[in-house]
């Protein structure tokens, strides 16, 4: 049976009108269930009908849901198992013990400190940190393409003899932040792709079908690399890369060239891939965007100058914390500020640049600081709680 | 490129192969064999239409290089194909067997370039062969060697004599002494075919004479006649030449100095021409030639190597192994020159052989590697694999030209042997021979049997580096996916 949150997404995608997340869903239903073939019909039929209302014509709104409860009814009442059970497996797919690298940046020396952790399928790892303080490094390493000082690294789910890294990165795919250039048409690229990867045959056109309609990439199917912006280009990476379903997706940056819709549709569609019932994935990336990473990760590694700051579940960030924590950003001074919250015991403000972080004891709650800054009639355009996020060690001197 | 000028059907089995076998797809076979089939094609209409130089093959053989060069062009468009996608820097699925796959075909569509000037070849040579039938050849070149010595060009084809006293050539017009001056060498040696049972017996022979002045320019027009079917046209006074050979017969004996008669430059190029008539029909082309044939495979596998190599590696260590089989064998060189060996060749070959065993030791080292890529592992290993097919020769031939191992070096009893072979024998019927001691027959036996050791030897290491590199194919592949995979330094 299909499991009743993917259901219960659909119709709450309906029912709010997000033609964008019902069609997906749908199609990811097709890939990870052995769905005959009207339900599969009809998913990849309403899909090309959202993605051609978007971009040649108006959406014909009534057609369209008919359409999709006929294709959600089709598919509660249909009996259907899953496409693989790799969800069983050995979960493991990458575990790193205390690996360490120092090399030189031009003249000064730059030393990645030594840092643990493990990968496992159906999660996400966000690296978070400045630049040049060791996100690529560790993320490189983690990809098997540079090697470590100290400290050992394993692929327990992916090699079946220790050391063998072909086979390991035969399971696995790094995106880095600066795409090589590929030849020859996307079509020709995902074909080429996925037959290496031994998807051969009608499976192999099936999987490039689900993929580009996945992905919305249907339009650009015979286009270059010089005839698709960047951001397409990481899209288009993405395609390539999930189509043979590895087992670890490691991404460099992937958001820099990702304007904020994308950003958005993107990290969401990455937490669909790595929670995929038939073929979960471990996701590990890296980027600035801090509170988009938080989004989506279930892990957080906040690096600073080469040293872990934080490893861990992105959920228990802050949980022993001492005092809450509130960016605020408006038309107001630091001075203002700390008038406003004077009558609060032990508050400390700190000038953060474009912002002004809040530090008060854990009994203050964000709506007490909201209510204090409203009184005083301060205009606030920004206020976000960042007392469980890793955006205040970006503050801190740890 | 391919793409944009192949026919549908081409562009309906790419993608076919692309969906299905990706290997073939990415060696690009399905395009060679096409555009290949049309290279030929046009190759072999070029060497029918191009016309025939009978007295030259240059023109030929600049067709050849023009057309090598066509191919070695277009290559580097199918070669750019080849590499640009990779399955095994992109990680794909890996059978280990398959390379040899992989090898074969790349092997074919480099032996598909490397062969485009031969239709060219063939067929030139086939309209060359069919320009005159056997029968008019056999005819045209006797009835030359019938007229020959009635065309004075040079007093050498008569009896000829030197008079160390007077310091003068004097030859008799009268004798003959080459009735098959036109007949070309091999097709006096196909008696079976031809029936030229005379050849060397034609020293001062009478020959009928004219028995007038105007019979003499009539086999003087006879011959410029066959002479210019040849395409050979030759500058003859009729007349002077006719009333010079009258003169000269009816004198006998005749002072070479004192009588003009010409020069033969033209009778060469005819020569030439029944030459290369004779060996477009009846000898082999050179393009099937072993020695041919192997130079062709070597540049073949050597190349076909490079192209799996580069695919195999990093451009940079590929680059540097590059350079250093570029730059070794000249570094080499000059230190020999400059140390001053009393055997130079063999401190040149002990250098190649120091470089092939690091190159072997570094087979085992890069098996040993586990956790990082060692790019100088790899040059060498490169190597390996580069001088494979070679080394083994190497290795015989130096044993043969720097040891005793072939006997090359035996340390004759020449004063024994010497003074044996000049005894003389007289038989029953009073003729005297030279007869040999078994000590020289001896010799010679050793001689041969160790030259056809050597051989067999030789043998052994070509065939055996072969069968090496063969069977080593799959291995030479895991040795260096394993190190395309292995994290670097930096």
């Amino acid at each position: 049976m299909i499991e009743v949150k993917y259901i219960q997404q659909i119709e709450e995608a309906l029912s709010t009108a997000d033609y964008s997340l019902l069609t997906r869903r749908c199609l990811d239903i097709c890939k990870d269930y052995k769905v005959d073939k009207v339900i599969e019909t009809q998913a990849f039929d309403l899909r090309k009908q959202f993605l051609n209302a978007n971009s040649d014509s108006l959406l014909n709104e009534t057609d369209f849901v008919t359409k999709a409860k006929t294709l959600i009814d089709t598919i509660k009442n249909s009996t259907i198992e899953l496409e693989s059970n790799r969800a069983l497996a050995n979960n493991i797919v990458f575990s790193a013990n205390q690996i360490s690298k120092q090399f030189y940046k031009g003249k000064s020396p730059f030393k990645l400190h030594p840092v643990s952790f493990e990968l496992r399928l159906g999660e996400i790892t966000g690296v978070v940190g400045e630049n040049g303080n060791g996100k690529t490094t560790l993320l490189r390493m983690v990809a098997g393409l540079l090697s470590t000082n100290s400290g050992s690294i394993e692929y327990p789910a992916l090699n079946n003899e220790p050391n063998n890294y072909y086979d390991a990165k035969n399971k696995f795919a790094f995106i880095p932040q600066r795409i090589d250039k590929w030849h020859g048409t996307l079509m020709e690229n995902l074909m080429f792709f996925a037959t290496i990867h031994n998807i051969k045959g009608a499976e192999n056109y099936r999987q490039i079908e689900y993929i580009l309609f996945r992905l919305g990439l249907d339009k650009f199917r015979d286009l270059t690399w010089n005839e698709i912006s960047s951001g397409y280009r990481m899209r288009f990476e993405l395609a390539k890369m999930l189509l043979w379903r590895p087992h670890l997706l490691i991404l460099d940056e992937p958001l820099a060239n990702l304007d904020i819709n994308a950003q958005q549709l993107f990290l969401q569609d990455l937490k669909f891939f790595s929670q995929s019932q038939s073929y979960p994935l471990s996701i590990i990336f890296s980027s600035q965007q801090l509170h988009e990473v938080e989004r989506v990760a279930d892990n957080i590694i906040f690096i600073r100058q080469g040293k872990t700051i934080y490893n861990g579940k992105q959920i228990e960030f802050g949980i022993n914390r001492e005092v809450n924590s509130f960016e605020v950003a408006g038309s107001f001074s630091l001075h203002d500020l700390q008038s406003c919250l004077q009558t609060i015991p032990n508050c400390k403000i700190e000038d953060a640049g474009t912002a002004l972080i809040i530090n008060v004891g854990k009994e203050y709650q964000w709506f007490s600081i909201v209510e204090l800054i409203n009184k005083h009639k301060l205009q606030l355009n920004y206020f976000r709680d960042i007392s469980q996020s890793t955006r205040q060690l970006f503050h801190k001197d740890i | 490129m391919f793409k944009k000028i192949a026919p549908k059907f081409l562009r309906q089995i790419d993608e076919y192969l692309l969906a299905n076998y990706p290997m073939l797809w990415i060696s690009k076979i399905h395009y060679v064999l096409w555009f290949g089939f049309l290279l030929y094609l046009f190759s072999g209409l070029l060497g029918y239409a191009m016309p025939i130089n009978l007295t030259s093959t240059t023109d030929s053989g600049l067709w050849y290089v023009l057309l090598t060069i066509l191919s070695f062009i277009l290559s580097w468009f199918w070669a750019y194909r080849y590499l640009i996608f990779n399955k095994e820097k992109n990680y794909g699925n890996l059978n280990i067997t398959d390379e040899y796959k992989n090898f074969g075909l790349v092997f074919l569509c480099v032996l598909i370039f490397i062969c485009v000037a031969f239709p060219f070849v063939i067929s030139n040579n086939k309209k060359l062969a069919h320009l005159y039938t056997t029968e008019e050849l056999v005819k045209d070149i006797n009835t030359l060697n019938a007229l020959e010595p009635y065309i004075p060009t040079t007093y050498y084809s008569y009896e000829n004599s030197y008079d160390t006293t007077k310091k003068e050539t004097f030859f008799n017009i009268r004798k003959f002494n080459n009735n098959l001056s036109y007949t070309p060498y091999y097709m006096l040696n196909d008696s079976a075919r031809f029936g030229y049972n005379e050849r060397y017996n034609n020293k001062g022979k009478e020959y009928v004479p004219c028995k007038s002045i105007e019979e003499v320019k009539q086999k003087i027009i006879q011959h410029v006649a066959v002479c210019k079917k040849y395409t050979v046209y030759p500058n003859l006074n009729v007349n002077k030449l006719a009333q010079t050979y009258f003169n000269a017969y009816a004198i006998g004996w005749v002072n070479s100095s004192a009588i003009d008669i010409g020069n033969d430059y033209y009778k060469e190029e005819v020569r030439i021409a029944f030459r290369n008539i004779y060996e477009a029909k009846f000898e082999p082309l050179f393009i099937w030639r072993s020695e041919f044939l192997w130079v062709i495979f070597y540049i073949t596998v050597t190349l076909t190597l490079i192209l799996v190599l580069f695919k195999l590696n990093n451009w940079r260590q590929f680059l540097i192994t590059a350079i250093i089989l570029a730059l070794y064998p000249l570094m080499a060189f000059i230190i020999t020159q400059i140390m001053s060996y009393s055997n130079r060749d063999a401190a040149f070959d002990w250098f190649v052989f120091l470089l092939y065993g690091a190159a072997i030791l570094s087979l085992f080292l890069a098996a040993k590697q586990k956790h990082q890529f060692i790019p100088i592992y790899n040059i060498f290993n490169q190597l390996f694999y580069l001088l494979l097919l070679f080394i083994p020769m190497l290795v015989v031939y130096y044993l043969y030209k720097n040891t005793t191992i072939f006997m090359h070096n035996y340390n004759y009893d020449y004063t024994m042997v010497t003074s044996s072979i000049n005894q003389e024998a007289i038989l029953d019927s009073g003729k005297k021979i030279t007869t040999y001691s078994w000590q020289y027959y001896y010799d010679q036996w050793l001689r041969d049997y160790w030259q056809k050791e050597y051989n067999n030897w030789f043998n052994v290491a070509k065939y055996g580096a072969i069968l090496i590199l063969v069977l080593g194919l799959p291995l030479m592949k895991k040795l260096f996916v394993k190190q395309l995979a292995l994290p670097k330094k930096s």
